[in-house]
């Protein structure tokens, strides 16, 4: 028996140091398989969340207004909870047309995808994923934008889906320029922010981002708008990322430190698009 | 095994998280084995424990690996300590529950900061997100157990057969 927990012990000790040094490829493809073996299970329930989440507002719209207008009759009510459900069809047509717009606008071949998963598994990064993976052209580290801004970057793509690590996350990285100005600096997340509403619909409120080593003798004003420089080759120029908020001196007094306001709203991701290519 | 797996898989990587409880998901994958750790055999405990580890993986940015690990020493230690344990108790399972998924927390953070070049978190964030997943560990453990437990004597795996 005491010889068996020995050999437990050796083959799990030998399973794990395979584990830790697994070719990427080998890798990769693991977790792709894992990934997609649950992928159509996500989506369909993702679906089913997103047409709850619409008739729980249409419904909460509903009390809301028999609360205020207790007097008037059910015709009206119903007219209003109709309306409800149309207006949020008008917003889900409107966002759809504005990504085909910027899709026609775009010079760079774009793939457009469905948020199909929030967060990633264990909440470390803070992720999207999406529905479309390498089949459709997507490679890692490729651009992720909606028509209000750069959204993130492919970070793990496997056959039918692929994983986007926000720009809201702290070890998301961007070379960026000041549209005005013209000065470069680097851009890096800030985290979630402890506040802010929570539901269904709703990831994490994104705090402000940071851009970084921008030169101490350029006047960056507040609102003015930050795009991507193209720099480094990571990101296409001139996708726009948010505005300025607040610039200040960084630690050393050697550079200026910018806080940007997202421009793309991180929190309600339904549609997006990969840049996949020139 | 497969159908919990899937299930608390499914859980685990849709309902959102809460920033204030450091972004933390509900541990349903880490209840998953401390059921096992607690009612089933050494062998089963490992399998469950590594396979439970590797979808978490796959779900997340964390390397292949590092979850299984966390996961396989919990059920270990589990398999261990068991039987000093009242493990009929609700409050046995909540507290173990609490216990284990900070604990996991922080062997990740720190296996996390050595292997990967993951930024640097704020030590309050790790803090509150050990207390986060302590909070929704302790919710999400009687549950699991619970409706494991259920699922068990429905397929005819009764108590008496618990190791």
């Amino acid at each position: 028996m005491r010889d068996r927990k020995y050999l437990l012990w050796i083959v799990l000790g030998t399973f794990f140091l395979v584990m830790f040094n697994l070719p990427e490829s080998i890798s990769a493809s693991l977790r792709g398989g894992f990934r997609e073996a649950i992928a159509s299970y996500q989506g369909a329930i993702m679906r089913a969340l997103e047409g709850l989440h619409r008739t729980s507002a249409a419904m909460g719209n509903l009390t809301d207004l028999a609360g205020e207008r207790d007097r008037l009759e059910r015709e009206v009510a119903t007219l209003r909870a109709a309306s409800v459900g149309q207006a949020q069809m008008a917003i889900e047509n409107e966002e759809l047309r504005r990504l085909l717009e910027l899709r026609r606008r775009l010079t760079h071949k774009t793939v457009a995808c469905q948020v199909i998963a929030r967060d990633d598994g264990y909440g470390w990064w803070q992720t999207l994923r999406l529905d479309k993976g390498s089949e459709e052209g997507v490679r890692k580290n490729q651009p992720v934008i909606t028509p209000d801004g750069l959204v993130g970057k492919t970070i793990d793509v496997s056959g039918q889906t692929c994983d986007v690590l926000l720009i809201s996350d702290r070890n998301f990285k961007a070379a960026v320029r000041f549209e005005q100005d013209g000065s470069y600096g680097i851009l890096r997340g800030g985290g979630v922010s402890l506040r802010g509403v929570h539901s269904l619909g709703v990831v994490c409120a994104p705090l402000p981002f940071q851009v970084d080593y921008v030169r101490k003798d350029v006047g960056i004003k507040p609102g003015e708008a930050v795009v991507t420089s193209g720099l480094g080759g990571a990101f296409p120029a001139g996708l726009r990322v948010g505005q300025v908020a607040q610039v200040a001196p960084d630690e050393t007094g050697l550079y200026q430190v910018a806080t940007v306001v997202p421009a793309a709203d991180l929190e309600r991701l339904r549609q997006v698009l990969v840049v996949i290519g020139p | 095994m497969a159908f919990l797996l899937l299930v608390a898989t499914l859980v685990q990587s849709l309902v959102p998280s809460a920033s204030w409880l450091g972004a933390s998901k509900l541990p349903c994958l880490l209840a998953v084995v401390l059921f096992y750790g607690m009612t089933h055999s050494l062998g089963t405990v490992v399998a469950v424990a590594i396979l439970a580890g590797i979808i978490q993986d796959s779900l997340s940015l964390i390397p292949l690996g590092y979850s299984a690990f966390c996961f396989s020493v919990t059920g270990l230690i589990l398999v261990q300590i068991r039987g000093v344990l009242f493990r009929d108790s609700v409050v046995t399972v909540a507290m173990t529950g609490a216990l284990v998924s900070a604990g996991v927390v922080l062997v990740l953070y720190l296996m996390l900061e050595v292997g990967t070049d993951m930024a640097g978190l704020p030590l309050w964030w790790v803090a509150l997100k050990m207390g986060g997943n302590a909070v929704l560990g302790m919710m999400t453990a009687p549950i699991v157990w619970l409706m494991a437990g259920t699922l068990e004597r429905q397929v005819g795996i009764t108590h008496s057969d618990w190791l």
